[in-house]
């Protein structure tokens, strides 16, 4: 039976979120450790952006100001997200350990088959998508939610569940949201452009996207359900999972990549780091200055 | 089924290299391609820009929403990047080993070269992740 560990449900901001992720992530890559899966919320809706997407060309960074929305830009691929009402989750590992190959839509299916299970405990029956993502104009595209990518979890067609995944050095970070509950006009609200097309995006999202409350017509709580899907991932992994918290590198990384990288507008607004093109250069002096690198 | 050119070097992060006296031309490989599936953004370093072995230099999304950092072979100086992909990034899916290559770099230390493999070592490589026959 393989060790797992896992990260309880915890509350964080989207930036301190993000930053956890990413170091786990690297950390994995430089010290080595168990897997690990990790539970989280937010302290308030917040917007996350993928890895490549265009803040000028695809978000409403006005709407954003004045709700107050924090906007925070993804280690992993895909479109914007609302975290508003749902649970999210992290799996990091290395690829080629028993569940694991270093297939990415292999290394989705694994996860998502476990996700599946727990949506099952709630008596929703979910699919993993076949088809493509389409609906690559510009307003359409841009949000996460509104277009299945392959592996991805559906309930009667619809998109309850959507995931990224960012890989390096045999290692990958896939982190997803499970959505508790969903409200298709706040969602496109953040998104450009926000006139004229908005209720037809608002409309195809309406009739994409479904929740855990949507299908049941209940409201759960993320914490508890967290404990559902972790319950789903011993049962179809038969892996052991200990709570625990960051070791005092990860912490010492994640605060890091916080103070540089995910509470830098230049990061979540541009993609970039002090001016340069390409961001994840910092990261080889992080990993340098960590103890113990291989 | 991937192809592995006999005129080329890989890493074990499924990198290719083309050596040309100091140079080397960088791409990632065909098995590579085909494990990320349809590539939609490449990030590439600037000319003039300093990479290292073993370090991130780039960053590719795939259709699957998947972001794999490509770890460079060589260490050096970046003189030239592909302009083609701009206009169609297509080309890393469809002719990943030679029209799609990524950048050249000036390389600083020959001797890293060594630690690279022939197209067999990397064929051996990737039969032992399972994918290929």
């Amino acid at each position: 039976m393989e060790n797992w560990r896992v990260l309880p449900f915890q509350i964080f901001d989207a930036f301190e979120n993000m930053a956890t992720d990413e170091a786990l992530f690297r950390s994995l890559q430089e010290r080595g450790g168990p897997p690990t899966l990790r539970f989280y919320g937010w302290e308030k809706p917040a917007l996350s952006i993928g890895y490549f997407q265009s803040t000028a060309t695809e978000i409403n960074l006005h709407h954003c100001r004045r709700d107050g929305m924090d906007v925070v830009r993804r280690p992993t691929g895909g479109k914007a997200v609302l975290h508003d009402c749902e649970l999210t989750y992290a799996v990091v590992s290395r690829e080629g350990s028993p569940f694991f190959s270093g297939n990415l839509v292999e290394n989705y299916r694994a996860v998502c088959s476990c996700l599946i299970r727990a949506f099952a405990e709630l008596g929703i029956e979910v699919t993993m998508a076949r088809e493509c993502r389409h609906g690559e104009e510009r307003g359409m595209s841009a949000i996460c939610f509104a277009f299945p990518a392959p592996f991805e979890l559906l309930s009667r067609g619809r998109k309850i569940c959507g995931s990224a995944q960012v890989r390096s050095r045999g290692c990958f970070l896939q982190h997803g949201s499970i959505l508790l509950d969903f409200d298709a006009e706040k969602s496109c609200r953040f998104i450009l452009p926000s006139e004229g097309r908005q209720a037809e995006l608002c409309s195809h999202l309406s009739e994409a996207v479904t929740s855990v409350r949507g299908e049941t017509g209940e409201a759960i709580r993320p914490e508890p359900f967290s404990g559902i899907v972790q319950r789903a991932f011993e049962t179809s992994w038969n892996v052991r999972f200990a709570a625990k918290e960051l070791t005092p590198e990860e912490d010492a990384l994640k605060n890091r990549l916080l103070e540089t990288k995910y509470r830098n507008p230049a990061w979540n607004l541009d993609g970039r780091i002090q001016g340069d093109r390409f961001p994840s250069e910092p990261f080889a002096a992080f990993s340098d200055n960590l103890p113990g690198r291989i | 089924m991937p192809v592995f050119s006999d005129d080329l070097l890989y890493s074990r992060e499924h990198v290719w290299v083309r050596v040309d006296g100091d140079f080397a031309t960088i791409g990632i490989t065909d098995y590579a391609q085909e494990k990320l599936g349809e590539v939609l953004s490449v990030e590439l370093p600037e000319i003039e820009s300093e990479i290292e072995r073993d370090e991130p230099f780039g960053t590719i999304e795939s259709a699957e929403k998947s972001v794999a950092e490509l770890i460079s072979p060589v260490s050096g100086d970046v003189v030239t990047v592909n302009e083609d992909i701009d206009d169609d990034v297509g080309i890393i899916n469809s002719d990943p080993q030679d029209t799609g290559w990524l950048i050249v770099v000036e390389m600083k230390d020959l001797d890293e070269l060594d630690d690279l493999l022939d197209a067999k070592g990397y064929h051996d490589f990737v039969l032992q992740e399972g994918e290929v026959d």
